[in-house]
This record gives C-alpha cells, structure tokens and sequence, in this order.
C-alpha cells in the first residue's frame, strides 16, 4: 500500500509493455481465418437447437450477471458457461486462444491488485473477463452468423448496422486475403529500423488496402444495383419470436443467476 | 484499448451503452444521403472490413512494444464522421460478439470510446482545422494528423477515466499510464492516417470525395458534433461523482478514514436516493434508478442532438 505513485506507474507500465510484446509476438503472426475463429462448429445439440435470440439474451444475462456478483457469487455463471460448453461438446482451446488476448490487460490489472494488496480483485476481474470470453465462444460456435444478425435485428440493432456488420463478416476474408498479400510485400520490401520510421511506408500499405477495399465496396455496390437492390436486404428479416418453450428453457437454465443475484445481495 | 468485461461497474457500462446508443441512432439518421434514401450500405461494409484488417498491422515502436491503427480519424477523413461512427461500431460489434475481443457488459463503453467520441472528436478537429485555412490542400493532412493523435488520446482518456470510476483501479495511477503510453501510439497513428490518406487521394482523387462531408460541415455541424462530444464527455465524467478510485487515492492522502468495503458493492455505493433507507451495503433501487434516469437522459440528448436541423442533407451520393 506504502509504494510511491511514481513506483507504481512504472511497474505498471513495464508490465503493460511486457505483456503486449509477449502476446503479440505469440499470437500476432497468425491472424488467419482459423485464428479469426471464421469457422462454425457443426455440432448438433441443445444450444446449437436453440434460438439465437434467446442465446444473445443469454449471453447479456451471464455477462450482466457476472458484473453485479461479487467474487465468491462468480463460480455461478463461470459453472453455467462451462456446463454449456461442455454439453454442446465446443472445443475448449477456442476459449483459450481467445483468452490469450486478455493477457496484457490481465498483467496490469495484477501489478495494480498487488500493489493495492487486494489479490481478490485481480481474480474477480479476471474471473469475468473470462466468463465473457467463454460466452462469446459458445455463441458464435453454435450459431451460424446470419442467425446472430437475425436476432440481433429482433433485439433492436438499426438495420443499417446490421446490414453493415453482414457485409463487413462477409468480405472479411477477402480484406484479410488482400492484407496478407500486401503485408507478405511489405515484409520482403522493409528493411529499414524497426521503430516509428517504419510507420510512413507501412502507412501507404494500409492506404494501398484502403483503396483496394473502396473499390471493391463500389463494385459490390455496382453488383448489386444490377441485380435489383433497393436498399432492403429480405435475408437479413428480423428472427421469428422463440417459442414459449425455448424461452422457458433458457429461463430454467439461467434461473441460478437470479438465485445468485438474490443471495448475495 | 478494448476493454474486456470486469474493468467496469454495471452503472457505468449502463450510462455509456445509452450515449452510445443515443450517438449510434444519431449516426444511422444523419448518414442517409436523402430524407427517405436507406444508408449506402455496401461501401460502408467494405470499408468497415478493411478497418478490421487494418487494424491488424501491427507497427514497431522502440522498446519492443508495438501499437496498431485506430482508424477513426482515417475512416472520418474518408467518409465523413457520421458514416465513420456507424464503421467502427460495427466493426467493434463484431469483435465483440463474435470474436471476444472486448467485453459484453463494457461494449457501450467500447463504442463510445471508439466509435461515438473518436468520430465525433476526429470530424471536429477536421472541419476546424480545414475552416481555420480557408479549405486548403494541406490543411486536410494536417487536420488529419492533428485529429488522429487527438482520438489515439481521447479514447485512452476515457478508458482511464471508466476504469477509475468504476473502482478497478486508482485514476492516478491509470491515467498517466494509458495517456502516456497512447502518447507514442498516437504518434504512430497519426504518421501511419496521413500517409494511408495520400495514397488514397493520389490513387483515387474521387474516393476521397467522400470526405466532403467533413470539407463542407457548416458551423450547425460543427457546433452539433461539438454539443454531442461535450455531453457524451459529460456523461464520462460527472455522472458518478464520488468515484470509488478517487476515494482510494484520497485514503492514500490520508484524507478519508472511512473502511473500504468489497469490490463488487463499492462502484455502486455513492447512489442512494435521499430518503430511502440505504440497506447492507447496496440499494438497488436507488443504485438502478439514478443509472437508467442518466442512462435515458443522455441517450435521449444525444439523439435529439443528432436529429435536429436534418433539412441539410449530409452530401449528395
């Protein structure tokens, strides 16, 4: 408790720079389409049944929920996601990989919790970080995107935004594919100090794929125009209602938040 | 700079996911080229994919660390800053729900920091910048810069600020942090926008006609995007009055002597309603009312501040 403040902002600050060289110089390199996690397990169970806005309500409830528990209610919806993952057989390393991201943030928040010598804020913070991250996960592993944009329709998103996010998941790949090859050039070409003077050459890379990717957005525009759009998307309808029974299961399984909730207030 | 869930307070994250919202419908009403025309989605969707990827490059700064583009100021430059909004709202949209990558609970905060205040910020600063030199070339690179190191700074505040009052850690100590750290970051940013931006106006002069909307904002723009940064920055910084990491480091100072309860309850603490008894540590009646009476009001403001004096269309495309 006694550190002085300048103390405590240069070990926070070293750890944050420790913590973003070391993920990124793990994790950056292959940002691939399995990376991105573009695939949609298969699988066929109870959540991959279940409607994808009772899923999003779900994910809000868990996500809401572990920011109002206090730490020892955590073990609630940290059991609840794990029990889905589990049951819908996803593959747990996915959480993982995910959940490297969290590292440099998770490092300064531990520097901050011991200098506060309060540990159970670090695993609180952690804890949900981690809950999120695994709801997210099950999500979109059991849904395929156009149903989470349906739903998300249902729930209120203007339709421009959803009609942005479906293309923006939908050309995605082809940006990524496009990036690549000019990262791939980029790498060959620059050979120069490995600092801020980097950033002016590399800034014309991203400009070569800002103009690559506005023409293609006019192309797609042009495409489309041709085939009759009229600025309404009939595939992106908002979701049918769930079922009364898909809603009483969802409340079923979720009813040990709100006795969470009741409990520990 | 995308915070992951457990950082903030429910009644933080509350009030932002309004301003965000209230910000977001703003945007969706504003980017429409004519009264009744739909948004000119597909070019937006392009472009929100390649400021997904852009913000993949990772670029080296000293010491090993590396930082990567926002894209905020770059994609305001381009396309003006209420369809900039909408880019990079749905592209943190995306990352977060479909690929975990910011929290649920703190997507509100998220959007705000990065997607409302950043676009809003980067086409003020712009508009100001290209007034100020009477629309000359150069005063674009130059407004581009400046607002690109300006959002870089801007988000990071915030964040700092959010953490701090939400009780995760003292703002003291965050805020030189993030703001010292995102000092470099945005020089990075800064250097890698106007470069991207020549290659874009030298490439495709027309492309980046898009801008217009930022060249001709008339002084109702600039004042409306000035009313909605000011309430949203507003919202970040009064709404929660005695913040849990101001309290600690006043306990450091030795000014307080009052027993620092559980983590969970702490943030919520200072929101009783006078005149309701306040219970074992936690009133959720007075806690959820004064979060969503904020919550309405500032979502409501922010649209109203975007929807008012709509007759001017943005630009004609």
């Amino acid at each position: 408790m006694s550190w002085p403040l300048w103390a405590q902002l240069l070990a926070i600050a070293a750890c944050g720079a420790a913590g973003l060289t070391l993920t990124r110089s793990l994790f950056a390199a292959d940002a691939t389409r399995a990376q991105l996690g573009l695939e949609v397990s298969r699988g066929d169970s109870l959540l991959h049944r279940t409607p994808a806005v009772c899923k999003l309500l779900g994910l809000l409830a868990l996500a809401v929920s572990a920011a109002l528990l206090p730490p020892a209610g955590l073990s609630v919806p940290g059991a609840l996601v794990l029990l889905l993952l589990v049951a819908a057989r996803l593959p747990l390393r996915a959480v993982a990989a995910r959940a490297a991201e969290l590292l440099p943030l998770a490092l300064i928040v531990a520097v901050g919790a011991l200098l506060r010598g309060d540990p159970v804020l670090f695993v609180a913070t952690l804890g949900r970080a981690l809950i999120t991250v695994a709801a997210v996960v099950a999500l979109t592993l059991s849904t395929p995107q156009p149903e989470i944009l349906r739903a998300a329709r249902r729930l209120g998103l203007p339709a421009p935004l959803v009609e942005i996010i479906a293309l923006l998941l939908r050309y995605l790949v082809v940006v990524l594919d496009e990036a690549n090859r000019l990262a791939l050039g980029f790498s060959l070409r620059a050979v120069g100090p490995r600092d801020l003077r980097l950033a002016r050459p590399l800034g014309r890379v991203i400009g070569a794929l800002a103009v690559r990717s506005l023409e293609r957005g006019e192309r797609v525009h042009q495409a489309m125009l041709a085939r009759g759009y009229d600025g309404t998307w009939p595939a992106l309808q908002r979701a049918p209602a769930p079922s009364v029974a898909a809603w009483l299961g969802c409340g079923l399984f979720l009813s040990p938040l709100l006795a969470a909730l009741s409990y520990w207030r | 700079m995308h915070l992951p869930d457990g950082f903030l307070s429910a009644p933080v994250s509350t009030v932002l996911a309004a301003a965000s919202f209230g910000g977001l419908g703003a945007a969706v009403r504003r980017s429409r080229p004519a009264v009744d025309a739909p948004v000119v989605t597909p070019l937006l969707g392009v472009a929100a994919a390649f400021v997904f990827c852009a913000q993949m490059f990772n670029f080296p700064i000293s010491g090993g660390t590396t930082g990567h583009l926002l894209g905020a100021a770059l994609v305001t430059a381009l396309l003006g800053p209420w369809r900039a909004m909408l880019v990079m709202a749905s592209v943190l949209l995306v990352q977060a729900l479909i690929f975990a990558d910011g929290g649920v609970v703190a997507l509100g905060a998220n959007l705000f920091n990065m997607a409302v205040a950043a676009p809003l910020l980067a086409g003020l600063v712009q508009g100001l910048v290209q007034r100020a030199g009477r629309q000359a070339r150069w005063t674009r690179e130059v407004g581009l810069a400046v607002s690109a190191w300006l959002t870089v700074q801007l988000a990071a505040a915030c964040c700092a600020v959010e953490i701090a009052f939400s009780g995760t850690a003292p703002l003291a100590v965050v805020l030189p942090a993030m703001l010292a750290v995102h000092a470099v970051i945005g020089l990075g940013e800064a250097l890698l926008s106007v470069a991207a931006y020549r290659v874009v106006v030298g490439a495709r002069p027309e492309l980046a006609g898009h801008e217009r909307p930022v060249a001709e904002l008339a002084t109702m723009e600039l004042w409306r995007l000035a009313a909605m940064l000011a309430l949203g920055l507003l919202v970040v910084a009064l709404a929660f009055p005695y913040p849990d990491g101001l309290e600690w480091v006043a306990e450091q100072q030795q000014f307080g002597h009052h027993a620092r309860d559980g983590f969970a309850a702490a943030p919520l603490r200072d929101y009783a309603v006078p005149g309701r008894p306040v219970g074992s540590g936690f009133d959720w009646f007075g806690s959820y009312l004064s979060a969503i009476l904020g919550a309405a009001l500032c979502g409501g403001l922010m649209r109203w501040l975007g929807r008012a004096g709509r007759q001017a269309p943005d630009d004609a495309s």
